[in-house]
């Protein structure tokens, strides 16, 4: 878990560094983000991951919400071991 | 409409499961297929209905077995954490059995909690279905 999400850090960084600007952009609206670069930006993340997969691959890729701020999911059973 | 019955001993102890099976998505299916790239076929996993699951779950193990990278991060947060964690997000399809699928799900990968599945069922599959619990007779009915 912590391992994989090192896999996007760089994607996870650029989003960051670019979240205000996307956010007066196209709030509400989906990045695809491949290394410190902005692929697209779309309506949903369907749609997000329809162009990823076809420009991309099977490679990691970052599909992010444009907001303010991400809220957890949250998880109320103890079924998952973290 | 497909509906899944099941009955077990003791429905209190082990919880609503079902047999599965976790592939890759439609859309990555549709972007590799006409390319001719192979890629895994659906894994068959016994799964845990988690009505207190936000979002379906795939264990680590089933997500390297199935050969898919992720497509996002989420932040995470349980009754035994005091931060949120990030996970990695995963784009899978869900088949049951007879047929039904259900399609494009942004599931995430964490570690189970010493229960004996490879996947739980969350919110966003739930949300398509209606589960019938009936404690005194040990069987529930999944209907979607």
């Amino acid at each position: 878990m912590a391992g994989s999400a090192r896999v996007l850090q760089q994607e996870l960084d650029y989003f960051e560094r670019q979240r205000l600007e996307l956010l007066s952009r196209a709030p509400g609206k989906y990045a695809l983000i491949k290394g410190a670069e902005l692929v697209g930006i779309f309506d949903s993340e369907i749609e997000a991951a329809r162009v990823g997969y076809r420009q991309i691959g099977n490679e990691p890729f970052l599909i992010k919400h444009i907001v303010e701020a991400d809220v957890p999911l949250v998880f109320t059973s103890f079924n998952l071991g973290v | 409409m497909p509906v899944y019955k099941s009955s077990v001993p003791d429905l209190a102890a082990v919880g609503p499961f079902i047999q599965i099976a976790i592939g890759p998505s439609r859309e990555l299916i549709a972007a590799f297929a006409p390319l001719g790239v192979q890629l895994s076929p659906p894994h068959a996993v016994a799964a845990l209905i988690d009505t207190g699951a936000h979002t379906t779950v795939l264990s680590p193990d089933l997500v390297t077995r199935l050969g898919i990278q992720p497509v996002g991060t989420a932040p995470i947060s349980t009754l035994s954490t005091t931060s949120s964690l990030l996970c990695d997000r995963y784009h899978v399809n869900i088949y049951f059995e007879e047929g039904f699928v259900v399609e494009n799900i942004f599931a995430i990968e964490a570690p189970m909690g010493g229960v004996p599945y490879q996947c739980l069922i969350g919110r966003d599959v739930m949300r398509f279905a209606t589960l019938l619990y009936d404690g005194p007779a040990n069987q529930f009915v999944l209907t979607f």
